[in-house]
């Protein structure tokens, strides 16, 4: 009952930092309002008994990923006439026409998992180190492979950042 | 599952943040907005990743949602790249001045 309440709380929390995302006409706002609704999102992994990626939440998205997003919004450093116009009306219309279609697909497939029999124990604890084996031995080339990636986005963003050479 | 919270519930929460970060994407011209609602949509799909994952007591679902931070690391230095070197020549990050690659 408690673990209920909490979770609508933690729900709830997010989706009303989702909704404040969108509605905020800063981009500052909208960027302290989804690290909000992420640390909501890192509640609902503890919940769901995911405590290493709670933490892996808190630091890489919370911490690294929003503070890049804020540190690119204050390096543009826009005026309010720049923050890009308004959305139009038949954005509006058209948007949620088809966030309502895409919502009535969603819960059909919602309901449509409900229908499904899980064979594990979901209360089966999923400690930390298990998580580690499960990395390290099962997917340990998916993990190398993904080093490799984040090296080559580095390099990437070093090369679409540098401002272009004089004359070239 | 016989106690805690139902698996239903998670998903639900799942499928409206994903609702949201779509509706974002749809009706904001920033660019940077649109971006942050990329992100809530990848937020919202690991919730249900790491769900179904408890609800069939194994952990494959949290070793993807793990891959799937990583990623979104280097997706967004990259996107957030692009936009700074989109702003250095057009002075806008509203997404319909970004026509380079219309003629």
């Amino acid at each position: 009952m408690l673990l209920k309440g909490l979770f609508i709380l933690v729900a709830l929390g997010a989706i009303a930092g989702a909704i404040g995302m969108l509605v905020s006409p800063n981009p500052v706002h909208s960027a302290l309002f989804l690290v909000w609704t992420l640390f909501c999102v890192a509640a609902v992994y503890l919940l769901l008994g995911a405590e290493f990626l709670a933490v892996v939440q808190i630091i890489v998205y919370a911490g690294a990923i929003m503070v890049l997003f804020l540190f690119i919004i204050m390096l543009l450093n826009l005026r309010r006439d720049e923050f890009g116009p308004e959305p139009m009306s038949s954005q509006w219309t058209f948007g949620l026409i088809f966030t309502a279609l895409l919502a009535i697909g969603l819960v059909s497939v919602i309901s449509a998992a409900l229908a499904l029999k899980f064979s594990g124990d979901p209360l089966a604890l999923t400690s930390i180190p298990d998580l580690a084996k499960e990395l390290f031995r099962k997917h340990l080339l998916a993990f190398e492979i993904a080093s490799l990636i984040l090296l080559i986005a580095m390099v990437g963003v070093v090369v679409l950042a540098k401002r272009p050479k004089e004359g070239a | 599952m016989e106690t805690g919270i139902p698996l239903n519930w998670f998903l639900a929460l799942s499928a409206i943040l994903f609702s949201l970060g779509a509706l974002g994407v749809l009706i904001k011209r920033n660019i940077i907005i649109m971006f942050m609602s990329i992100e809530l949509m990848l937020n919202a799909a690991n919730i249900a990743l790491v769900a179904f994952s408890r609800a069939h007591g194994n952990l494959d679902g949290q070793i993807v949602v793990f891959f799937t931070m990583t990623l979104a690391a280097a997706e967004v230095a990259i996107g957030l790249a692009i936009i700074v070197a989109l702003f250095r020549i057009k002075r806008t990050i509203d997404v319909d001045r970004a026509t380079l690659l219309k003629w």
